[in-house]
């Protein structure tokens, strides 16, 4: 059984990356930023052509 | 719950034998449907099952289904690495679909689709953590005990990668596996572009896989970009993953993914005669 606060955990650093997708803005996620740049865009392009 | 474990265990099992039968199959699509349905000849197809109203089938399917090649519903939204429990109203409409379509089985990905209720639209990768992985395990026994067809899931394609990772993706997948007793839909262009982007080798990871859990296999192509591993599904399969093919063996199924940019129809065949003579499978 996965707890409360593994979900919340894993609740809590999905929504960040979320949040950082969308805005464009790497800061923070240390992550790759070409990667980081290429999977924005294409959330973004997703969200303009759903 | 026990009992609901036992009983997807058992309908595992009988998954596994079920599938035997698949063979060679494609990716339907509205702008394939004439093209699978007059020109192509496969064992069966799957669909994208979040476009579908299991109360009206577009009529290509209802013909395939009338030659008795199976539909398999293969569902991008159930998003079962979220933090959330799946949604039931998707589980049911996944469920109906499965059941007008006497589907042998679905499947669904190792991924997030949602946060913190944004619809991101795409299969964003989890955290390789002990905690993803014990709510992972969870959402898939819940969608198991909704769905009335044993679940497949399948290993992604990731762009991204979190540097919060600390389980190789083979044995997460495989403890994902063996805790929920889900079917594999392995994936072998996913396992090529995780190669390409952080150099996780794709044989090591078929090492590791219970091989007897395949339920079908997908074969796509991508395009390499600004030094990443794009999994398109636009672009010809491969020599790699071609290679990669042949080294997972004998298989229930596989099949032929194809999202934009379609080419003739004879190079879709000479695509799916290939899948054809790299795994062995015969004319189902």
């Amino acid at each position: 059984m996965a707890s409360t606060e593994a979900r919340a955990r894993l609740a809590a650093a999905q929504r960040r990356l979320v949040e950082a997708l969308v805005s464009g803005d790497p800061e923070g996620t240390g992550m790759d930023p070409v990667a980081f740049e290429i999977q924005s865009a294409l959330l973004e392009h997703r969200r303009r052509h759903p | 719950m026990a009992v609901a474990a036992a009983a997807g265990a058992a309908a595992g099992v009988a998954a596994v034998a079920e599938a035997a039968a698949l063979g060679v199959g494609i990716g339907w699509r509205p702008e394939l449907d004439l093209t699978i349905e007059r020109s192509l000849d496969v064992d069966f197809v799957e669909v994208i099952a979040d476009y579908l109203d299991a109360k009206d089938l577009p009529t290509s399917l209802t013909v395939l289904r009338s030659r008795g090649v199976p539909v398999v519903p293969h569902s991008i939204g159930l998003s079962l690495g979220s933090a959330e429990q799946p949604d039931r109203r998707r589980l049911r409409r996944l469920g109906a679909l499965a059941e007008v379509l006497d589907a042998p089985v679905v499947s669904d990905h190792l991924c997030f689709t949602r946060a913190g209720g944004f619809e991101a639209g795409h299969l964003l990768p989890l955290p390789l953590t002990r905690d993803a992985l014990d709510v992972v395990v969870e959402n898939i026994r819940i969608a198991q005990d909704q769905l009335p067809v044993p679940l497949a899931v399948e290993n992604i394609a990731a762009l991204i990668d979190w540097p919060e990772s600390v389980i190789p993706e083979h044995a997460f997948l495989a403890e994902v596996l063996e805790r929920t007793d889900a079917l594999l839909l392995l994936d072998v262009e996913n396992l090529y572009a995780n190669w390409r982007n952080f150099g996780r080798d794709p044989l090591e990871v078929l090492k590791c896989l219970p091989h007897e859990r395949v339920a079908y296999v997908h074969v796509a192509g991508g395009v390499m970009d600004r030094g990443l591993w794009r999994d398109t599904h636009a672009h010809p399969v491969p020599d790699e993953v071609w290679d990669l093919l042949a080294e997972v063996g004998d298989v229930p199924g596989a099949m032929l993914e194809r999202d934009a940019a379609y080419p003739s129809n004879q190079a879709l065949r000479d695509e799916l005669d290939r899948i054809r003579a790299t795994i062995g499978v015969t004319h189902a």
